[in-house]
């Protein structure tokens, strides 16, 4: 597992690895710094990426608090089947660490098929089995032996690194032990692998019309509304848009490797985005009847957008946001912001490509001072208030965060309810965001309180 | 009796992690950072669940132990990690809460620390006190119990003198069951007969919103000083069963004496803490209380024709499902059918459940079927979903839920609210049968 560890990190399909000397790229994906520290574990990222398959089971090998803690929480939605609700885990206790936990997992995924009969199990190794050297590939080997069902070991211990390296390590147990173990009944015109979207308040529902429209057949999407069935038939796809820039490079590129799958990276956030992704899908496609159909569907798509709009770009226009966000919508929500005529003062690097960065510098027209590296509350409330900002965009992590600094927020990560993608997401995005700068409570909580308020 | 079901895993666990209760402990203490010594997951996770629930900011801090050669052991995370809290942050104290992780490559962390005193004299002025908290032993209240008896161990010492004091005052060693609502109730309550009162921990204050600003470490909360002058209160009372353990460091080290209130939820239960508190100070009830109690009672018979007949089940760490359980089986007259529960600590001798589980939410699920409504975390959101039944929202995590925090379920006020809202769900639930 160290070595697989170690290719990980060292991925190619990573820009940012492709420049490193052969001695950094050993310093894996960033180091995080004790005590100031803010981001999630290896485990945290591997789950992120395979819980959306709702109709396969994710068994957590390890003591309570990876799963605890953790389970019912993503705003992922799905069609698929309803297991990414369920947390399941051989919550190891002190005996079981003591004689070795391998017959309490092996008795689970028996319990766990028998109670569910779910399409296939996952089962994530965690810090604490991985030290103690619980051997899960060969249990899940004798497991699917046994079961006649596909039991897949994902390696995901949270020490060995961040959520993103998490990622890697999902992606590669999918390509592994998922992708390229059935064979299609058919195959459509146009198949494509939707790579990195997890169909978070059901943003992919925003888009999948589109895709029905030009005929495009979003053959493996992953993971988003995905079924278990439709991994497995990842390499009959024709191309591979990869949505979420860094994390799940490493698939695409070995679908790429071994099955010459090309693959770019694509967005859905805003209007631009929205139809330069699905240009390149045309252009890949080599199709030219599919081009004149993007053409059609994403000008009728953007006059009705507009239309849907003019409410409320006039309350935006010029009004500036502080956008903190990781990787893809880095960059993207930039240019979301964009046009709806909104002003980005600043935006995050962190979790972002060096092209993803290229992208943001672009947007700002090559003026560093609009990069942010990682911050914490107190430093973008800070520049809040130094570039007299009228908006916050970023995680749930930073709601309470801004909050406190009193600023109008909008919420852009994983456990919202609201979906910002395609065309719809934008008119979605820019009802939330009028919302919170229109909001009477931001004016009512600057107001004295009584005893505050001098007399005479 | 409690009943294990043969099960060989949890699958929806109610059980959190005792570095979550460590945690949770540590935000009801001002400017006290805690950090936890183990994998950056583990942190995130338990600020993610504490952020949703509280809907504060929650300051916690990582030791973000990474890759083979340190899981092998030396100290720089945790001595590189106390050192950049210290730096960045300059708490009061650090609540150091070690992991599964950290407790299995077997951590000497007293022997770390000592170390990190030799070799960083120039850190000496902030205390660290550690709690230890594998995540395969124990339950989240087990950790929150542990992290309060440790921080007593360290602060509270028999040298302490006593100050000379007009009024009495009391010590609150309040459960992790307990609301700001009910710590509110309680402050007002001791006020009313003279006492002076220390909340140990206090998150009502540093986790209830009155913080109307930025902060970096918990604001509010109980003290470092505070905490010091517990040993010269005059007595001590405990809420929920768990937190004895942090009296009796009290009593054994200052002599203060205790008395434990399992439960001060329902009207039997306040009856006992308001006739102790009178025969305590020897004073009478104020007029308040008294209104309150009508209006409990009147709440119990208004609702007391939908409580007969019903039935319901409830999961939750061992202080809170004993007094909810015991209010609404007693008091109320609605029948329990399941309590599962996550540690053998409870006083369940005394709750008339027909299954007693330790188990997980579902073996709610499974053993819920005659229930008419369930209490438990918003966890079970999705099974009550699929069972189709109320869900009344009790435990950790509240999430996609405003102001949990701020109700009152206990004394003589939070005896009236439950009534009400158990007595809404049991009228709708009437109403619904009767074809509207």
């Amino acid at each position: 597992m160290r070595l697989a560890i170690q290719q990980l990190t060292e991925e190619p399909g990573c820009d940012h690895n492709q420049k490193k000397t052969a001695e950094q790229k050993k310093e894996a994906c960033k180091k995080p710094t004790p005590g100031a520290t803010a981001g999630g574990c290896a485990f945290d990222g591997a789950q992120i990426v395979l819980l959306p398959v709702a109709d396969v089971a994710h068994i957590i090998h390890g003591p309570i608090t990876c799963c605890g803690q953790s389970y019912n929480n993503r705003g992922t939605r799905t069609t698929a089947g309803n297991l990414h609700q369920y947390g399941m885990t051989t919550d190891m206790s002190e005996l079981d660490i003591v004689f070795g936990g391998e017959k309490k997992l092996k008795a689970s995924v028996r319990h766990v098929a028998a109670k569910f009969k779910p399409k296939a199990i996952f089962i994530y190794s965690t810090c604490v089995t991985a030290m103690t050297g619980e051997d899960i590939h060969t249990v899940a080997k004798e497991m699917t032996e046994e079961l006649g069902m596909q039991v897949i070991p994902v390696d995901s211990p949270g020490f060995s690194g961040s959520k993103n390296l998490g990622n890697k390590f999902a992606g590669n147990a999918l390509f592994e032990h998922v992708i390229g173990t059935k064979e299609p009944e058919s195959i459509p015109m146009f198949p494509i692998n939707l790579i990195g979207e997890y169909n978070i308040a059901g943003e992919l529902y925003q888009v999948q019309p589109l895709f029905d429209e030009l005929g495009i057949t979003l053959f493996s999407k992953m993971t988003g509304n995905a079924a278990y069935e439709e991994l497995c038939h990842a390499h009959r796809s024709k191309l591979s848009v990869v949505i979420c820039s860094r994390a799940l490079i490493s698939i695409a590129r070995q679908l790429d490797e071994k099955y010459g799958i090309p693959y770019f990276e694509g967005s859905f956030y805003g209007m631009g985005e929205t139809k330069r992704t699905l240009m390149s899908i045309a252009e890949q496609m080599g199709s030219d009847l599919l081009k004149r159909k993007v053409e059609e569907l994403t000008a009728r798509k953007e006059k009705e957008t507009y239309e849907r709009l003019a409410p409320y770009l006039p309350k935006m226009k010029g009004k500036k946001v502080l956008v903190y966000t990781g990787g893809v919508k880095s960059w993207s929500v930039l240019k979301q912001l964009e046009e709806m005529g909104m002003e980005v003062i600043k935006s995050s690097t962190r979790k972002s490509t060096e092209e993803d960065i290229a992208r943001i510098l672009n947007y700002f027209e090559g003026n560093e001072d609009g990069l942010m590296p990682k911050g914490d509350g107190k430093t973008l409330l800070k520049y809040m208030k130094e570039y007299d900002a009228d908006l916050f965009l970023a995680g749930g992590r930073n709601m309470y965060n801004a909050m406190k600094g009193q600023v109008p927020f909008v919420d852009v990560n994983q456990e919202r309810h609201f979906a910002f993608a395609g065309y719809e997401g934008s008119v979605v995005l820019a009802q939330k965001i009028c919302a919170t700068l229109e909001s009477p409570v931001f004016q009512l909580v600057k107001k004295p309180a009584p005893w505050e308020v001098s007399f005479g | 009796m409690v009943k294990i079901i043969d099960k060989p895993m949890a699958i929806n666990p109610l059980k959190k992690s005792s570095l979550m209760g460590a945690v949770t402990a540590f935000l009801g203490m001002h400017r006290v950072m805690p950090l936890v010594h183990g994998a950056q997951g583990c942190m995130a996770f338990t600020k993610n669940f504490l952020t949703q629930h509280y809907r504060e900011v929650t300051p916690m801090q990582s030791t973000a132990v990474f890759d083979i050669a340190t899981i092998i052991g030396d100290d720089s995370n945790l001595h590189e990690g106390i050192k950049n809290v210290i730096d960045k942050q300059k708490p009061d104290f650090i609540g150091l809460v070690t992991t599964g992780m950290t407790e299995v490559r077997g951590d000497d962390i007293k022997g770390s620390l000592i170390r990190f005193r030799e070799k960083y004299p120039e850190y000496a002025s902030t205390p660290v006190v550690p709690v230890s908290c594998p995540d395969f032993k124990g339950d989240a209240e087990t950790g929150y119990a542990a992290a309060c008896a440790a921080t007593l161990s360290q602060f509270i010492t028999p040298e302490v003198r006593r100050d000379y004091k007009t009024r009495k005052m009391v010590n609150i060693l309040a459960g992790m069951h307990l609301t700001a609502g009910d710590i509110d109730w309680l402050r007002r309550v001791f006020e009313a007969f003279g006492l002076d009162v220390i909340v140990f921990p206090d998150l009502s204050s540093s986790m209830g919103g009155q913080v109307n600003h930025f902060y970096g470490l918990p604001e509010e909360g109980t003290s470092a000083d505070m905490i010091k002058n517990m040993a010269h209160a005059d007595f001590s009372i405990v809420i929920g069963g768990s937190m004895e353990a942090s009296a009796d460091i009290l009593l054994e080290r200052c002599t203060v004496p205790y008395k434990k209130f399992d439960t001060l939820t329902g009207l039997e239960a306040s009856d006992e803490f308001i006739s102790w508190l009178m025969d305590y100070t020897g004073k009478q009830a104020p007029n308040w209380l008294r209104i309150q109690r009508q209006r409990a009672v009147d709440a119990l018979l208004d609702g007391h024709f939908s409580f007969g007949g019903k039935t319901f089940s409830i999961a939750g760490e061992p202080d809170l499902i004993y007094g909810l359980g015991r209010f609404f089986t007693k008091e109320l007259g609605i029948r329990l059918e399941t309590a599962v529960t996550t540690a053998r600590s409870g006083k369940f001798e005394n709750l008339p459940a027909e299954n007693i589980i330790m188990g997980d939410l579902d073996d709610l699920e499974e053993f819920s079927k005659d229930s008419d409504f369930i209490v438990a975390s918003s966890n079970a959101i999705p099974m009550c979903h699929r069972v189709h039944k109320p869900l009344y929202k009790a435990g950790y995590p509240i999430k996609d839920y405003l102001g949990h925090f701020h109700r009152t379920f206990i004394g003589y006020y939070g005896a009236m609210q439950l009534a009400f809202d158990i007595g809404n769900i049991c009228m709708t639930l009437d109403i619904e049968k009767s074809g509207h």
